[in-house]
């Protein structure tokens, strides 16, 4: 990782618009579970002490709180890991959030692999596929801090539906300008291209772009999506760049299993089956080390997309 | 020939301050009155007894007087022979310190001093008067060796023998265990059973494991008097529940003692046991209206008078202050048990016991204490309830058709497909249901962030969350009972409905970890009420008297039967998820009071 990119943490940008939104919306409450200081809801709860409820270290009991504030006209941001703000408390968010439909939002950080050092104790790469099975949930992860503080604004009047949203531990390249606009339903087309879709979602978008650049120069041409949405997903967009290119790799810092790459896999499958290569963690636990490492070692970093375009376009007949 | 009693057993001085809770470790708090009274479990039951009219030969020993002319004071009664009875200077009288707090019980700190030194030998020369007794009544305030040989020698002339168990705590377990073999009746309280059966005893159905526990060791009847819950009798026909005489309560010092008594009284007249327990019932009430153990003991035209009133009132349930409102609970929650009889049956399926059991919680919520408009399910300053046990849905529904908040056609839709009364609640449902519940664990939880957030929008509006006792073994639980004390919830009061059983079991067979569980909920600074969860008067006043408290959660602790208003069903695990059939179905119905009914 040679180049000087200016990096941000979304973390901070997450603390800073809550602050900045708890300004407007008198009806924002913050939750958290003893993580403030990780999550940077503690710039919220400095600015709105009455509004900010440090639940201490019981998740379970603050997703229910949730489900009991946003059951009372409030619009609530629950916080923590997302090691903890999905398995563990799993079965509250299915039965006091989902089931009746209470619009929580829970915004975790400390997604996938980039965690870290902390090890895989704390490496939440299965977070995705459980989230996504819950009916009435739906899912978001931004690519990086611009991206994140346009959905925090979506989100403050959002009351259709809970949402989980999963942030990175680490500062991410800012990919996105002040231009961007978050749209729930639409995906986003970075690159356009012929020979191969290459789809994404959240911070993995970095090496996808890396690696668009690099296929360039030995004439792979990418169709490059950006997919912070997982669900509801946007199938279109999935569609028709299966027809133009007819190979698609899916990448994301979770399990190959349950997340992204499943959900293209499902929309291809029953609409427009293409050759397809998933890339992330690949059914097994990770371990300590730095971010760039762990993406080198399991599967994620440019090196392993440029592999997998070269080895689809080689060996996969377009399908027109 | 007259009836004799024998009493073998502690003589005391009784020094008691009279405080108005117990004070905590390391902490002192100040009483207003000390009293010097006699005391000592032989004395107490001898002196009862005597008052009671039956003739008592009273054994046991006491020393020099730290106070003088106390201890002997009652004793000297016509009724009362003390030939047996031994004085040896060289000794000190035992002393009793208590601390008594009125309804909230009392505490002990014993000093034996004679007691311990009455020796085998003593009693032995009681042998003539023993054999003569109609009954004999032993306690274990006296070294267990000479307990053994009383009832070593009781049981050659083939005498009833009482054991009450009292300082079970500093004896050895076993040796007690061992005298129980071939004891008529054993009376202790839930503290000391506990002890000796290595359990903690907070609700009859442990008292029940507990009582089974000391039969296997070879004795008739086990009765453990409970306090406010009442008395439980465990023999060969099972486990009954006697109800407490419900009176205004000073000191509770003496009221196993007067109970003991008056039971010996009845069995030495021939009695069977139940009888003999109502009466030691009274007793025990009455003592417990004066300060001391022997000052309130009742004469037999006393206890005579006092059953006479209290049987016309119901047991002292008569209801003083809402004659009329008590009255339309008592419709209500009958109503409401009828249709939740009528609706099981139509589904087929669900949970009756725990339905059952908290009719009359949801009664008074209801049609009293909660402010709700029917015709505006969603009207923002209601205030709301969370069936956290969401299993006794039917309940819940039964109350809301009856509050008018749909229909009562729609109640025999319960469990169907494409109806609006899902197996749980479902707040986007069913009108009236404010949270969707079912799995247990979570509805304290989502309470805490209601109040919390009708203390945000500053509103007035009160929650209230109706926990399962199996429930309160969620972790959850406790996770939001440190919440609401954190956030210093007083908007919000828990109910829990009490009944002692889940589906595998008693809670004790189950997970008797989960007792003591009053002693619980105040660790974790809750403001805890306990009230009998059928008493309508009780569960008004308890949901009143929460209101006014500040800066802190309330949880009542309601006592509660499962299955309650159906006899075949109360108290019995196999009525937890079952539906009744047809031929249950109309039986419970009849006793409800209910006319021949169709099902569909």
């Amino acid at each position: 990782m040679a180049d000087k990119i200016k990096t941000t943490s979304m973390r901070n940008t997450y603390g800073d618009t809550l602050v900045r939104l708890g300004a407007i919306y008198k009806n924002i409450v913050v939750l958290d579970a003893d993580l403030a200081k990780s999550t940077q809801t503690i710039r919220f709860g400095k600015a709105y002490p009455d509004r900010f409820l440090d639940m201490g270290i019981s998740e379970q009991d603050m997703m229910s709180t949730a489900a009991g504030l946003a059951a009372s006209g409030m619009s609530v941001f629950v916080s923590t890991f997302a090691m903890f703000g999905s398995g563990r408390p799993w079965e509250q968010i299915r039965n006091s959030i989902c089931y009746p439909n209470l619009p929580v939002k829970i915004v975790v950080t400390h997604g996938g692999l980039s965690v870290g050092p902390d090890g895989p104790t704390h490496q939440a790469c299965e977070d995705l596929a459980i989230m996504r099975v819950l009916p009435n949930m739906k899912i978001i992860v931004p690519a990086d801090s611009v991206e994140t503080e346009k959905i925090i604004e979506f989100l403050a009047t959002y009351y259709e539906s809970p949402v989980y949203v999963r942030l990175a531990r680490m500062n991410t390249p800012v990919v996105f300008d002040s231009n961007y606009k978050f749209e729930f339903r639409k995906a986003i087309k970075i690159k356009e291209g012929q020979d191969i879709t290459i789809i994404s979602t959240g911070v993995t978008l970095f090496n996808v772009l890396k690696a668009y650049e690099i296929l360039k120069q030995i004439g792979i041409f990418a169709d490059v999506i950006h997919m912070p949405v997982i669900k509801p997903i946007d199938s279109e967009i999935i569609i028709e760049s299966a027809k133009k290119t007819g190979r698609i790799i899916t990448i994301e810092e979770h399990s190959i299993i349950g997340g992204l790459g499943s959900a293209v896999a499902e929309v291809l499958a029953e609409n427009y089956p293409v050759f397809m290569i998933r890339l992330g963690v690949k059914d097994i636990f990770a371990e300590s080390g730095e971010p760039d490492q762990l993406f080198e070692k399991y599967g994620l970093s440019e090196n392993h997309i440029i592999d997998a375009a070269k080895n689809l376009v080689k060996n996969s007949t377009k399908i027109k | 020939m007259e009836d004799i009693i024998t009493v073998i057993g502690s003589i005391n001085l009784d020094i008691i301050v009279k405080t108005e809770r117990m004070p905590e470790r390391g902490e002192t708090i100040a009483g207003d009155n000390i009293y010097y009274l006699p005391g000592g479990k032989g004395a107490n039951q001898a002196v009862a007894i005597a008052r009671l009219g039956k003739k008592v030969f009273f054994i046991g020993k006491k020393g020099r007087d730290l106070i003088p002319d106390v201890v002997m004071k009652n004793l000297k009664h016509p009724n009362v022979n003390l030939d047996y009875f031994i004085t040896d200077e060289s000794l000190q009288t035992g002393v009793a310190l208590i601390n008594t707090t009125g309804n909230r019980g009392n505490k002990v700190t014993l000093y034996t001093g004679a007691n311990d030194a009455l020796t085998e030998n003593e009693v032995e020369r009681a042998e003539e008067v023993i054999k003569k007794s109609k009954v004999v009544v032993v306690s274990t305030e006296i070294p267990i060796k000479t307990v053994k040989k009383v009832l070593e020698i009781a049981r050659k002339y083939n005498i009833k023998t009482i054991l009450n168990i009292g300082a079970a705590g500093t004896k050895n377990r076993e040796e007690i265990k061992e005298v129980l073999q071939g004891l008529d009746i054993v009376i202790t309280n839930e503290r000391e059973c506990g002890y000796l059966t290595n359990r903690v005893i907070s609700h009859m159905e442990t008292g029940t494991l507990s009582a089974m526990e000391l039969r296997k060791s070879g004795v008739n009847h086990v009765i453990i008097t409970m306090g406010k819950e009442g008395t439980l009798l465990v023999n060969n026909h099972g486990a009954t529940v006697f109800h407490r005489y419900g009176v205004e309560v000073v000191d509770t010092i003496g009221g196993g003692d007067a109970f003991v008594g008056a039971v010996a009284v009845k069995i030495a007249e021939g009695n069977f046991v139940v009888d003999a327990i109502d009466y030691g019932n009274a007793a025990g009430a009455l003592v417990t209206m004066k300060i001391g153990a022997q000052e309130g003991l009742p004469t037999k035209e006393e206890l005579d008078k006092f059953i006479n009133e209290k049987k016309k009132d119901n047991h002292g349930k008569v209801y003083k202050k809402y004659d009329d409102t008590i009255k339309l609970f008592e419709q209500k929650s009958n109503k409401i048990r009828v249709s939740i009889i009528k609706m099981l049956g139509c589904a087929g399926s669900g949970h009756l016991g725990g339905s059952l059991s908290i009719a009359d919680i949801i009664t008074v919520l209801y049609f009293k204490v909660m402010r709700i408009d029917p015709k505006n399910p969603n009207w923002e300053d209601r205030d709301r309830l969370i069936l956290s046990k969401g299993h006794g849905a039917p309940a819940l529904y039964a109350a809301l058709a009856e509050a008018g908040f749909f229909s009562e056609e729609k109640l025999w839709e319960l469990r169907k497909l494409g109806g609006d009364l899902s197996g749980h609640p479902d707040m986007r449902k069913t009108p009236g249901v404010d949270m969707t519940t079912g799995s247990l664990g979570q509805g304290l939880s989502v309470a805490n962030g209601m109040a919390i957030a009708a203390k945000l929008a500053k509103k007035d509006y009160r929650i209230y969350v109706l926990l399962g006792d199996g429930e309160i073994q969620e972790g959850q639980i406790w996770e939001a009972a440190m919440t609401s004390a954190t956030r210093r919830l007083n908007n919000l009061c828990a109910i829990l409905d009490y009944n002692g059983l889940q589906i595998d079991g008693s809670i004790g067979e189950v997970k008797s970890g989960l007792e003591p569980v009053v002693e619980k909920w105040k660790a974790f600074n809750w403001n805890v009420i306990e009230i009998d969860g059928h008493n309508h008067e009780a569960i008004l006043e308890a949901l009143e008297d929460a209101k006014k408290v500040k800066d802190a959660p309330t949880i009542i602790i309601a006592r509660t039967i499962k299955g309650k208003g159906v006899s075949f069903m109360e108290r019995k695990v196999e009525y937890h998820g079952v539906a009744p059939t047809e031929d249950e179905c109309q039986r419970a119905l009849k006793e409800l009071g209910c006319a021949e009914w169709q099902t569909k």
